[in-house]
């Protein structure tokens, strides 16, 4: 009785209700899906972004012409970053019922675009339609696959007229994709990690979930597998017992201190040998969450600190890629305090 | 004179129920081992020792407490409320621990924190629902705390809801949500060294006054001319549901249906006389979250939410229950 | 003895009195009977009695003890109450039913003894329902529940019963057993005060009658109070139509 999406979707079949939902088999679509009528590059000046990984995609490519972040409040505890990104004021998120951004106040920010970079589904398509029906503004929906990033962030340039600053993020994001590859044909692929979550680290992302997508790319097989369901699950301790992940990674301070404290998670080898990584977030968080571009640094943060010829050179790229994409200069005693170790 | 057998079968159950949720696992561990275990020698692999006393025991033990808590908390209920269809959260503990787990969990504290305020917010609405209920001028003090309940309930319910709107969807959202749903995955010795006093501390006065709690049956009238501080007996049955449900919230997030079956599953093997009813019910209760529980980690190659579980058996065999019985 | 004493009660809710300046005793030993249209305030006298309505004014003495002054418990040890027949919730056999009634005699902690259940088979056969002791009481008739209502009762071993129209839902023949039933309860030294619809009731049993209207309660012996005028008056009738219908000379 293994309860899988696939299965729950065969007996849903079963009843006749699938015939209602025809795209569920859907071909490869493209990058950018736009809704309404596109403005011209040179007459977009506002843009709202729709969720975090549109906060971080616009963060990178024009925060000149970002009216807010949807979900990030910068004003306090983040001083790594440089006054003009930390000023931006939080506005709040569209997603249809769970909007904390109300249509008004939408109406009211006059944006020339919309940009919402993440899961591309029918459900947030309808939404874009419907948006754009209702206040008339043009919505871009962008395909946030992280292995996208490059075409993402050329393509969404074009369309804000920020070329050159695109190519440049692109090729960022092309060499930190390319070397990622390289390590998981080599050394990556021998290699198992738990992505853990929540206060006793037993919630997790299942593997191929966009929690843990920017891990698997440098080849690190996730011991979590479900047949195919893809997002997060609870797990039980003994399970992690028997898979004995090379890695525990989390971005969560509380949990961190669970599993390093607790007499429990002691007989895992990962434990022992200190191989918990925490990640914590700077706001923005290095692997798991926000689901955007921001997960390039940490995918490069965790192959320096599984291949240490790249060690000495991550704080030069590091600081790169904040000028690059946050527009902020990192100083040296930042960077201690944000990679304590690598 | 049926009752030996049926005890001997309930029994026969739960000890059986036990055996399997100690070797049923992901983790290989055979009957072998655990009698190896049990009679102290070191075993040839030392992580079991930690799965077994770390990690199945103290979740065997939490499924057994908490169903048999979650059942005579329900078995109470439905007695004093006259009510069959009355759960244990009838009162507002799960919806006031769900909300102080989840301002808990938006803040990002410790689980030692989230499992705290789980506790004291049950606590706290269901003593709120108690004191507004005093203030009511309605006749029939019952029908009062349970309409009083359901409001305080609904309320919780949208604070819940506010709280995660508020939270991040990618991080805090998926764990309240788990929370919400319930689970024994995270149990661990400690929960229970503070859960367990707690709950054997509420289900003292329910067991020994669990003959009385027939009285509260009657209509007040009638239990007070039999001289019954229907009040006094009332306050002390609250006090005593609420302080076992909170403890079981707190450690093992919200799980529905056990208090609202079981005791229906009960009153056909033992009668509704509460002297049977309620120790049948805990054993009921025990048995059946064991085996849910069980279920729940052995299925699927990651843990279902036992909330989703309790239910899922639970609504069914409710409606059986419906449609077979005349009277619940 | 007077063991009852309603002195100047005034009886109701604060917005909404029912019944004022109400004076009449029960003595030990006999049988009073409570006549008064519907709602005229039967049941809460009976339910003032009880204590479990506050008075809006006067007294209701117990042995010479205003009412509110006792506890629960303590009363219950004088005075058992027989409620109209009720369904119940749950599924209750009629010997739990009936054993509740030991409640008094128990201690907080304990549940009804062997001894306790021999008492409540006893009274049962007494009552002609021993038949019923296994089954459960919500599958019975309403009389039948009302039969068992008042051996709970009974097994309370109270001074004083209080029964709220215990006859209403029993047969004719069952109405006869009832009443001499009381007369043998009474012969046993118990102090009843009933409420009943049936004049007729009253007559046969009564020792002292309480009429009950708006203007407040008439107190004298079942001859004195169950004349064709008085009950004409009662219940807003015509006095010939009260003795065409008794079919009898009262």
């Amino acid at each position: 009785m293994d309860v899988t999406r696939r299965s729950l979707m065969q007996g849903l079949a079963g009843c006749g209700l699938l015939a209602a939902f025809p795209s569920l088999a859907r071909a490869e679509s493209p990058l950018l899906l736009p809704f309404g009528k596109m403005p011209m590059p040179g007459n977009i000046r506002q843009v709202l972004s729709a969720g975090a990984p549109a906060d971080m995609l616009l963060l990178a490519l024009a925060p000149q012409l970002l009216l807010g972040f949807s979900s990030f409040d910068l004003r306090q505890g983040a001083q790594w970053l440089s006054p003009s990104v930390t000023q931006l004021p939080k506005l709040g998120r569209l997603a249809g019922r769970a909007s904390t951004l109300s249509l008004e106040q939408l109406l009211a920010l006059k944006p020339d675009l919309i940009i919402d970079c993440g899961d591309i589904s029918d459900t947030f398509r309808s939404l874009a339609q419907r948006t754009v029906t209702q206040t008339n503004t043009p919505y871009l929906l962008v395909s946030g696959k992280l292995t996208d990033s490059p075409a993402q962030l050329k393509q969404t340039g074009a369309v804000l007229g920020v070329d050159s600053q695109a190519a440049q993020l692109a090729a960022t994001a092309e060499q930190i994709l390319g070397d990622a590859r390289t390590f998981a044909a080599s050394t990556g692929k021998n290699l198992s990690f738990y992505a853990a979550r929540g206060a006793r680290g037993l919630e997790t992302g299942v593997t191929g979930s966009l929690h843990t997508e920017a891990i698997e790319l440098l080849g690190l097989r996730n011991v979590v597998s479900d047949t195919d369901r893809k997002g997060l699950a609870q797990v039980s301790l003994e399970q992690i017992l028997l898979w004995q992940p090379d890695l525990i990674i989390t971005q969560d301070e509380a949990t961190w201190q669970h599993i390093t404290q607790s007499p429990q998670w002691r007989g895992i080898t990962a434990v022992k040998q200190q191989q918990v990584l925490l990640y914590r977030r700077f706001p923005f968080g290095w692997l798991d969450a926000p689901p955007g571009v921001n997960r390039l640094l940490g995918v490069r943060r965790l192959q320096a600190h599984l291949d240490s010829g790249l060690r000495s050179a991550f704080k030069a790229e590091m600081q790169q890629f904040f000028l690059q994409f946050f527009h902020s200069t990192l100083s040296d005693d930042d960077y201690r305090t944000l990679v304590p170790t690598i | 004179m049926k009752c030996v057998p049926v005890t001997a079968i309930i029994g026969l159950l739960l000890l059986s129920g036990m055996i399997l949720a100690l070797s049923a696992g992901k983790y290989p561990l055979g009957l072998s081992d655990i009698s190896q275990l049990l009679t102290g020698n070191p075993p040839h692999d030392p992580r079991l020792s930690i799965v077994f006393w770390q990690i199945r025991m103290p979740r065997m033990l939490a499924a057994l407490l908490i169903g048999a808590g979650l059942a005579a908390a329900g078995t109470t209920y439905q007695g004093m409320f006259r009510n069959p269809l009355v759960s244990p959260d009838i009162l507002g503990v799960s919806a006031g621990a769900g909300m102080g787990a989840s301002v808990a969990i938006l803040l990002g504290l410790s689980m030692l924190y989230i499992q705290g305020l789980a506790f004291v917010g049950g606590l706290l609405v269901v003593a709120l629902v108690c004191v507004i209920a005093r203030f009511t001028r309605r006749q029939d003090p019952v029908l009062s705390l349970v309409l009083i309940g359901i409001a305080i309930g609904t309320l919780c319910g949208a604070m819940i809801s506010l709280i995660k709107v508020l939270a991040d969807p990618y991080t805090e959202l998926p764990s309240i949500t788990f929370w919400l749903l319930g689970g024994l995955n995270t149990i661990t010795i400690n929960d229970l060294q503070v859960a367990a006093p707690l709950t054997l501390l509420g289900l003292l006065p329910l067991w020994l006054l669990r003959w009385r709690m027939n009285l509260l049956s009657l209509p007040d009238e009638e239990a007070s001319a039999m001289g019954v501080n229907v009040t006094r007996l009332r306050v002390i049955f609250i006090v005593s549901a609420t302080l076992v449900t909170a403890s079981a919230v707190a450690i093992a997030g919200i799980i529905g249906w056990v208090g609202l079956v079981v005791p229906h599953i009960c009153r056909i093997i033992t009668g509704a006389n509460n002297r049977q009813l309620l120790p049948m019910s805990m054993a009921v209760g025990a048995i059946l979250l064991l085996v849910t529980d069980t279920l729940a980690r052995t299925v699927s190659s990651v843990e279902l939410p036992l909330g989703i579980l309790t239910a899922m058996i639970g609504a069914p065999f409710f409606l059986l229950l419906l449609m077979r019985r005349e009277r619940l | 003895m007077t063991l009852v004493q309603f002195a100047n009660t005034a009886i109701g809710y604060p917005q909404h009195p029912v019944l004022q300046q109400i004076s009449f005793n029960i003595e030990a030993g006999e049988v009073c009977c409570l006549l008064g249209a519907n709602g005229c305030g039967k049941t809460t006298l009976i339910r003032s009695l009880l204590g479990r309505l506050t008075l809006q004014g006067g007294n209701i003495l117990l042995q010479r003890r205003p009412i509110r002054d006792w506890r629960a418990h303590e009363l219950a040890k004088w005075m058992a109450y027989v409620p109209q027949a009720h369904d119940s919730p749950f599924a209750f056999s009629v010997l739990d039913m009936v054993l509740m009634g030991r409640s008094i005699h128990l201690k907080t902690f304990s549940s009804p003894s062997a001894k306790d259940r021999q008492q409540a088979l006893e009274l049962l056969e007494n009552m002609g329902i021993a038949h019923l002791a296994t089954r459960q009481y919500p599958s019975l008739s309403g009389g039948e529940r009302q039969l068992v209502l008042i051996t709970r009762a009974l097994i309370q071993q109270p001074k004083l019963l209080v029964m709220d129209e215990p006859a209403a839902s029993l047969d004719f023949g069952r109405q006869i057993t009832l009443l001499k039933k009381i007369r043998q309860l009474k012969s046993e030294g118990m102090t009843l005060l009933m409420s009943t619809h049936h004049p007729l009731h009253a007559r046969a049993i009564a020792d002292r009658v309480v009429l009950l209207s708006p203007l407040g309660a008439q107190q004298g012996s079942a001859a004195a109070m169950l004349t064709g005028q008085k009950l004409a008056a009662l219940y807003d009738v015509q006095e010939a139509d009260i003795r065409h219908h008794l079919g009898i000379e009262i």
